[in-house]
């Protein structure tokens, strides 16, 4: 039966709980205001995330973020923890593009020193420069060898190739390498699709975007951030290409056929223990592509640094195009959080959800020990772009979790029906923002409409006190995938 | 989703998900259904000329039921695009039950000149499979991660 509003108890103006009951092992809690909560409840995303708080040894509640979405298995912007002993890891729980995330680059620019014709021309350039699209590679290609490298270290691995620099490292989650990757759990056919995509963006909703910060609503965690009024920043949003979608397709299809792995009524929501022989293959094969996607991202920032140095004619220290921060959107890892008074480890799913470490944790850089770790959470191509930060109420809240991004509200057919006769690159030019897309069908299904409004989105996570806003930039130009 | 009774088969069509896209076909029997659904995921995902040099690999899956073995058979064709840049124009048929497929699938050379992706699909998923008789023909979805 479908889970409907009146199955909901309101616990404040921002958190809606889903008692436990049936064959739950605890609550659900959706994290939303009343116009989210619809759109939320309107497309099942709810049922789903009811699904996952069936699943064996969950700790806490099963989590929806105010940008949760239906996906498959878990919902997009779902949060789940499970007991290293009695639960399980789905690849459901992490979806296809494991470790797609999103970085941020702040730049010495004034957004507005350049002027329209510049930011056209570095979107043409960016546009030109930097490979996307399903299977057309664009890559790097890589030998067996590197491959494995890179499954392996990740960031570091192109850092040390000299595609990067340290300090890129210390602003990655989990400085852009995922421990207890195993190159030999990752298939033959997951190579394949992997081998030719290192460095490249992909397609549907991946991008980068050029954009101004407009507004700074915390001084102090924006000057920790390195973020001022006027900036030029750059958003680069990608994952682990086919290889990741690869190694999430074999190991369903493995666990599919697996006696002793747990067969949910959804397929696509297998799951089995952590410890057992699939699990620890999954594991592996998860992290090793995790990695892959933070290779990806390392790749794809040289390559933004590099055009940008082209197009505007400067050098690297005039630039500036520093990290800010690259965080994880799909992938479960295990951490210790705290748990009615007790520290233990868990095996957090976050799909389509951000880490949102709050201040003095021990995995955050120095320069972030005071104010908490960057939140990036990317809108659509006509709104705006939120950076928020950590807070400690997250960590005993919600696994130290926050929303990833604005939500899907239209499905693609539909946001193509509403995009029919419109000129949508001419509507945003005449918003003085740039877009250069593959095709006019991705610039239709992408469409500003196509999403939430992220404003709302991180008004509930700040407004519940579990990320607060840090600043505000709009989008200059959008390169899509 | 209902077909009218004087509708052609094989048929297709695409379902609402909120992120992803999906896929219905329906035909008269399974065969005609899984090789239909070959048909309709490939002109989803490219556009373009079908016309090539035809190479005919060879094919065996086994799976637990049916809804499973067209998901694995789907996404041979997109591992075959992504992985190998083939482009998947025929299938045929040599064993067919719900739980194993024996058979060949005719490819041919992606031609960045003449093919164009339409739908940028990375993975058919198992969620919301579906492979069911239906009235006196059969009919099949899958949801498509995009």
């Amino acid at each position: 039966m479908a889970t409907s509003a009146s199955d909901l108890t309101n616990v404040d103006q921002y958190r809606w709980k889903l008692a436990r009951q049936g064959e739950m092992r605890g609550d659900a809690l959706v994290l939303a205001d009343h116009g989210l909560l619809q759109g939320i409840l309107r497309d099942g995303a709810l049922d789903q995330l009811r699904a996952v708080a069936c699943l064996p040894g969950l700790v806490g509640a099963a989590l929806a973020m105010p940008d949760a979405h239906q996906g498959y298995g878990f919902p997009i912007g779902g949060v789940a923890a499970f007991d290293p002993g009695e639960g399980v890891v789905s690849p459901g729980g992490v979806g296809y593009d494991i470790n797609c995330g999103v970085r941020l680059l702040r730049s010495k620019l004034l957004a507005d020193d350049l002027g329209p014709a510049r930011v056209a021309g570095l979107a043409d350039a960016l546009a030109a420069g930097v490979p996307a699209g399903v299977g057309e590679g664009g890559g790097r290609r890589l030998d067996p060898d590197e491959l494995d490298r890179i499954l392996m270290r990740g960031a570091s691995w192109a850092v040390g190739q000299g595609f990067g620099t340290l300090e890129d490292l210390t602003f990655c989650e989990s400085e852009g390498t995922i421990s207890g990757a195993d190159p030999d759990a990752v298939s033959d056919r997951a190579r394949q699709r992997g081998h030719g995509q290192a460095g490249s963006l992909g397609a549907g909703n991946h991008f980068v975007e050029l954009g101004r910060v407009e507004q700074v609503y915390d001084p102090e965690a924006a000057e920790a951030y390195g973020l001022h009024p006027g900036q030029l920043v750059v958003w680069l949003h990608s994952g682990s290409r086919g290889l990741g979608h690869q190694v999430c397709d074999d190991y369903l299809r493995l666990l599919a056929r697996d006696p002793e792995a747990l067969h949910p009524a959804d397929r696509q929501l297998v799951a089995t223990r952590p410890d057992s022989s699939n699990g620890q293959a999954y594991l592996a094969a998860m992290a090793a592509a995790a990695n892959f996607a933070f290779c990806n991202r390392q790749l794809l920032a040289h390559q933004v640094r590099e055009i940008t140095m082209r197009a505007l004619g400067l050098g690297p220290a005039a630039l500036g195009l520093g990290l800010v921060y690259d965080v994880a959107h799909n992938v479960v890892k295990l951490e210790t959080h705290q748990v009615n008074g007790r520290r233990r480890p868990l095996w957090v799913h976050r799909k389509g959800a951000t880490r949102a470490l709050g201040p003095a944790h021990p995995d955050l850089p120095a320069r972030y020990q005071a104010v908490g770790q960057p939140v990036l959470v990317p809108g659509d191509m006509g709104r705006a772009s939120y950076i928020l930060r950590g807070t400690n109420r997250a960590e005993t809240e919600t696994f130290a979790s926050s929303a990833h991004g604005a939500g899907r509200q239209l499905s693609r057919t539909q946001a193509k029906k509403q995009a029919s006769g419109r000129r949508l690159a001419q509507e945003l030019a005449a918003q003085e923002i740039q877009v250069r897309a593959r095709s006019q069908g991705t610039l239709a299904e992408e469409m500003p409409e196509a999403y939430k409004d992220v404003s709302q989105v991180v008004g509930v996570m700040h407004g519940a006190g579990l990320a607060t806003l840090v600043a505000r930039t709009r989008p200059l130009a959008v390169i899509k995938g | 989703m209902s077909l009218p009774p004087d509708h052609p088969v094989p048929a297709r069509g695409l379902l609402e998900h909120t992120a992803d896209l999906g896929l219905w076909v329906a035909a008269d029997d399974p065969a005609q259904l899984f090789t239909a659904a070959v048909g309709a995921l490939a002109e989803l995902m490219v556009s373009g000329s079908r016309q090539g040099q035809l190479t005919w690999l060879p094919l065996e899956l086994e799976a637990g039921d049916w809804a499973e073995l067209l998901v694995a058979l789907l996404n041979e064709v997109v591992y075959l695009w992504d992985g190998e840049s083939l482009l998947t124009v025929a299938l045929e048929l040599d064993q067919l039950d719900p739980t194993h497929l024996q058979g060949r699938l005719g490819v041919i050379p992606r031609d960045a000149t003449r093919h164009r992706t339409v739908e940028p699909i990375k993975a058919v998923t198992y969620h919301q499979a579906l492979v069911e008789p239906q009235g006196q023909g059969w009919r099949a979805q899958v949801i498509l991660d995009v």
